[in-house]
């Protein structure tokens, strides 16, 4: 365990990704951290700064970290070395920062880095040490080592992660190239600790543990070059976070404004997870023709399809989540994050162009993907693009009804998709498309774009060869607030039996009164903190349809905007 | 190892319990002294066994096809040498030509039955006399005796008589070689009327066989006497005169001349195409034609039959189908230009046939559709239908485009230069770029094939990505399955193909489970064993990209290509 966790630390590439851990472990292992890293703020050389015991005495501690090992040109080999900071803090920040309250106090300046001290920078730091150890002023060597002991003792001790959990996370960590199983450790891991909440005290600690095993995950799997399970287990590790976060919200107690941190951590983490994946996994070629659907590596068509709709799922999400990230507390988008976000739906196109099974879902739970893509791009007013898609999905899905082709079907299990259709029969066919939600959401927006013409084909199939399909929609309602985001039950309303008409204007006028007389939408804690993605994580991370509040306001303008 | 053949001892023992059949297996010397025919022969003869009984017993009932075949061909050396009584030998020849069923070796026995009847002219005259005093006796049988017998006179008594010895007596007159040209006229002016349409249909359809068998002794008849069948039948067409004359035209086509020829096409154009018998002989007539100057008579009844919604399938024309595909390949392109331009799907779906059953796999046209007048629209919807409907034979379909391009049409290059991007070199890289890749510098096709290929290099740049992705790669759970499902279908293809394979019906089946040689002492422990190489065999084809990356759209742009028209 020590080893994994110093491994870890030691692949830590990114300065900031120690400064988010190291408050944590601070807190939990009793300090009171009065610092902490800030963008852009200068700190005079201190990345954090805390007030704790050492040996029974009560000390001010200044860290200053680096990432990985010190070597000599990280000690003293620019502006940004160890030693430059060092100095900076005696000079600086000893005389002029540190808060009244502790000014009497002695203090340590600790050398914090994931990895150790190279052999060649050794006699350089202890002499630097040595020089400076005086009076009230004394060093400490926090290294890779260090740090692991006292992640292991502190904030993943045994007697808050016993042995079984500490093999979960060990499992998941150790499986990172076999997602699913990896996913489903960490899902175990985070359940378990969940469940084991009993004081205000022990959700904060939860979510610092589940913080903590999440970033050991993202650095293996980073390192394995394969962050599917990390991606997976990151929006879980969110959703389980939101559920902690739940009863502080709008408090400003410790406990809430540690899990408030906590929670904005692991969203911090989890967009980072989403912006590798998509930056260097999907991006560079989403304008190649093929190119992608060819990198799944498979000889099934099937698999191509399943992981591309779960491709511009993801990237509708990032979209989101930049979304609610620019505009948060009602500030404005600056031009660098709508270049983005236009950047990313212009990728989301070319993904659907360049991979033509995007044109038609194989799985009716695909309709997620496709409102999350389409909720995102009519915020930047791409009509046309949309419209085409959706017409063109509408007759793919003519013709594989008509000729008992791969239609949209009801199953999830990979066996049944992977046999789909297993017979070209109207029994089977039955079976296959009993429900959907995708046709009324097709329904919804080409109402909206005024194609008539799809429109009426939609009607043709639901007039004959979809008679059986109930078309429906889903809400959240009032029990929804208390499953969503862990989804441990059945939740929310189905609307169903939704009519369709040529001109679409039935539909939308259920979904207006629908949406209109609906409080438990309203009633979610995400939506009234405003983290509006957290809702469409959780759509797309446990397969709920999204909810028509979503989008409806972007197809009915008197509803005002959409939730997002 | 093979079972030794039985001894007299084990033939007499199987005989006593009924199941003497179950031991006759066809031998490839029968001339032996000791071969099974013969031993059987003697030991019927000598009265220690009655091998016709064996054809009455259940065990022959329930005989196999192969193993019953193998039986008939034991009966058939026999028969001639047996010493029995008529009715006897007339009930174990009908048996055998009962169990036979449709297949064209199931009246074999008749002709071991004439030379028993001819080693005592007896035996032709019991029959005859019995049949004149009014005892049941199958008409082939007395058209046997009556040919036996050689005697006209007695033939047109029985023609006289009417019913059931009518037709035998017709039969038989047929088949009696004329003492000279007056014997010839006589015996053609008995017949021919019996052609006509106040007949009731068995004797029209006796009459014709008979007189096409009487042309083949005296073909000088042919000219007014085919015309003569050919009017009469066209007077009152009816399926079983049209079958008989389909069959002369298979059989003794150079009778025919070339109205005749239309004529009979024509007639059979107009009668039902559902039957089974009589597509069988326009498929032997037809396949027959394609090496006579009537070959374009038999191409346009072919044309306008295959196109036809409730006309037959090319499948069902075995012989003209495996013909066509194994034709000079130009005369091949020929057909497939014609069919694939009517835009007529069931012809261009013969054509697929014959296009994906011929012995070249995949092999390209060196054609041009220069020449062949057709415009730039016509050019296009040429290679939609080969790409659709040959889209697992790129090279063909490659050939087909590269051949439109020949003609040289600037209007439709680029939409044709378009076809050989995509679908062809998108879907099959390496299998059609080698073919494209070999067309010649000042060949009319050269520019834009070069301009194809380029396009497609970097399609294939671009598909590359030099470090996988292994977040879009398939979990083990996916591919475990996958692998379950390809499996299962090898297993259900293999399964399907041992069913339906001829093969497997006719030879022993071994399955070795382990080594890479087989060892067989097929001549006993004593004699050197056989020993063979085991190869391995196997079957591939390349499967288009557009099936795996977009199978929805791949069948979308076939459905367009199949029923693409001209303008």
């Amino acid at each position: 365990m020590k080893l994994l966790i110093r491994d870890y630390l030691a692949s830590l590439r990114e300065r900031q990704e120690l400064d988010v851990v190291l408050p944590d472990l601070l807190s939990e292992l009793g300090f009171h951290v009065y610092s902490r890293p800030g963008i852009g703020t200068t700190q005079r050389g201190v990345d954090i700064a805390a007030v704790g015991n050492d040996n029974g005495v009560k000390k001010v501690f200044l860290f200053s970290v680096k990432a990985g090992d010190l070597s000599r040109k990280e000690w003293n080999g620019g502006p940004q070395a160890l030693r430059q900071s060092v100095e900076e803090i005696l000079e600086l920040y000893i005389p002029e920062r540190i808060p009244a309250e502790y000014r009497k106090l002695k203090i340590v300046i600790c050398l914090c880095f994931g990895g150790e001290i190279l052999e060649p920078a050794q006699p350089l730091v202890r002499a630097f040490i040595k020089k400076y150890s005086k009076g009230k002023i004394s060093f400490q060597e926090w290294n890779g080592d260090k740090l692991a002991e006292m992640i292991l003792a502190g904030v993943l001790r045994e007697q808050v992660l016993p042995k079984p959990l500490r093999s979960h996370f060990q499992k998941a960590v150790a499986m990172v190239d076999q997602p699913d199983i990896s996913y489903e450790h960490f899902a175990r891991l985070v359940t378990t600790l969940r469940k084991s909440i009993k004081t205000d005290k022990d959700r904060v600690r939860v979510a610092r543990q589940i913080s903590i095993c999440l970033r050991v995950l993202f650095v293996w799997a980073r390192d394995a070059d394969n962050l599917d399970a990390p991606y997976r287990a990151s929006e879980l590790a969110l959703l389980n976070c939101w559920e902690l976060v739940k009863p502080y919200i709008g408090k400003k107690t410790a406990n809430a404004r540690a899990v408030v941190t906590v929670v904005r951590h692991v969203i911090e983490l989890h967009i980072t997870i989403s912006s590798l994946y998509l930056e260097n996994k999907i991006l560079p070629y989403v304008g190649r023709h093929h190119a992608l659907s060819l990198a799944v590596w498979s000889g099934e068509s099937v698999d191509v399809n399943l992981k591309m709709f779960e491709v511009l799922g993801r990237l509708a999400l990032r979209g989101h989540w930049l979304l609610w990230s620019s505009t948060e507390g009602g500030a404005k988008p600056s031009p660098e994050q709508i270049k983005l976000l236009h950047r990313l739906v212009t990728a989301g196109f070319e993904l659907i162009q360049n991979n033509p099974c995007l044109n038609l879902p194989l799985m009716d739970e695909q309709a997620i993907e496709v409102a999350l893509f389409l909720s995102l791009a009519v915020q930047v007013g791409s009509r046309d693009p949309m419209a085409r898609w959706l017409s063109e999905m509408v007759t793919r899905y003519r013709l594989t009804v008509n000729g008992n082709g791969q239609y949209p079907c009801v199953f999830r299990e990979y066996r049944d998709l992977i046999d789909h259709p297993k017979v070209r029969t109207e029994k089977y066919r039955q079976e296959a498309t009993t429900g959907s939600v995708l046709i009324p959401l097709l329904a919804a927006w080409l109402t909206a774009f005024g194609d008539t013409e799809s429109l009426k084909g939609l009607v043709g199939l639901k007039a004959k060869p979809l008679a059986h399909c109930t078309l429906q929609l889903w809400m959240p309602d009032a029990n929804s607030e208390a499953h969503f985001y862990i989804n441990d039950a059945i939740h929310g309303i189905g609307i169903d039996n939704l009519p369709l008409t040529g001109d679409g204007a039935a539909l939308m006028a259920v979904l207006k009164t629908a949406v209109e007389k609906s409080d438990g939408f309203s009633g979610l804690s995400a939506f009234r903190a405003a983290y509006f993605p957290v809702l469409l994580t959780a759509c797309r991370h446990y397969r709920l349809p999204l909810p028509p509040q979503f989008w409806i306001g972007a197809l009915i303008p008197d509803l005002g905007k959409p939730a997002s | 190892m093979l079972k030794p053949p039985p001894t007299d001892a084990e033939l007499i023992a199987h005989a006593s319990t009924g199941k003497l059949v179950e031991v006759l297996r066809r031998e490839a010397d029968a001339d032996r002294e000791d071969s099974l025919v013969n031993r059987l022969v003697s030991l019927h003869n000598g009265g220690q066994l009655d091998l016709l009984a064996a054809t009455q017993t259940p065990a022959f009932e329930v005989l196999g096809v192969s193993a019953f075949f193998s039986v008939q061909s034991v009966f058939c050396g026999a028969i001639p040498k047996l010493i029995a009584p008529t009715d006897a030998v007339m009930a174990a020849v009908s048996k055998l030509v009962a169990k036979g069923g449709q297949d064209g070796a199931a009246g074999f026995p008749f002709n071991a039955f004439k030379e028993w009847m001819d080693v005592d002219t007896a035996r032709a005259r019991d029959i005859v006399i019995a049949a004149d005093s009014g005892d049941a006796v199958e008409k082939t049988f007395l058209a046997i005796a009556l040919e036996g017998q050689g005697d006209v006179a007695e033939i047109n008594r029985f023609i006289a008589k009417g019913g059931e010895s009518r037709l035998a007596a017709i039969g038989a007159l047929g088949s009696i070689k004329p003492a000279d040209a007056v014997s010839a006229q006589t015996a053609l002016a008995v017949l021919l009327p019996y052609c006509g349409a106040s007949f009731d249909e068995d004797v029209r359809y006796a009459a014709i066989n008979a007189v096409f068998a009487l042309l083949r002794l005296v073909p000088g008849l042919a000219p007014s006497a085919v015309q003569a069948i050919v009017a009469a039948v066209e007077a009152k067409p009816t399926l079983e005169c049209l079958f008989a004359v389909v069959k002369a035209l298979w059989l003794q086509e150079k009778l025919f001349d070339r109205p005749s020829v239309g004529a009979v096409l024509k007639l059979a154009r107009a009668s039902d195409l559902s039957k089974k018998g009589l597509v069988d002989v326009l498929d032997g007539a037809l396949q027959h034609m394609l090496g006579t100057p009537e070959r374009d008579l038999a191409l346009d009844f072919l044309t306008d039959v295959l196109a036809q919604k409730d006309g037959p399938t090319l499948e069902a024309l075995d012989s003209i189908s495996h013909r066509l595909a194994n034709e000079p390949r130009a005369n091949r392109f020929g057909l497939a230009v014609r069919w694939f331009l009517t835009a007529n799907r069931r012809l261009c779906e013969a054509m697929e046939h014959i296009l994906t059953s011929g012995r070249e796999e995949d092999e390209p046209f060196d054609a041009s559709m220069a020449g062949m007048g057709l415009t730039g629209s016509q050019l296009v919807v040429v290679c939609h239908k080969a790409i659709g409907f040959l889209m697992l034979q790129p090279v063909v379909s490659g050939s087909v485009v590269v051949a439109a391009l020949r003609a040289g049409d600037a209007s439709v290059e680029n939409q044709l230069t378009e076809l050989l991007i995509y679908p062809i070199l998108t879907n099959f890289g390496d299998a059609a770029r080698g073919y494209l890749a070999g067309i010649k510098k000042g060949d009319t096709a050269y520019k834009a094939v070069r301009k194809a290929l380029k396009q497609s290099d970097n399609y294939f740049r671009g598909i590359k990505i030099d470090t996988p992705i292994k977040e879009l790669w398939p979990s083990d759970y996916q591919r475990n399955l996958a692998n379950m499902k390809r499996y299962d279908l090898g297993r259900q293809i293999r399964k399907i193909a041992d069913e339906k394979s001829i093969f497997a019906k006719l030879v022993q089946k071994s399955t070795l489970l382990y080594g890479h040689k087989s060892m067989n002492f097929v001549g006993g422990p004593d004699k050197p064993p056989v020993t063979m190489e085991l190869k391995p065999m196997g079957v591939e084809m390349p499967m288009p990209r557009l099936d795996l990356v977009d199978p929805v759209g791949l069948d979308w742009l076939l459905r367009i290509y199949r029923s693409s028209t001209p303008k």
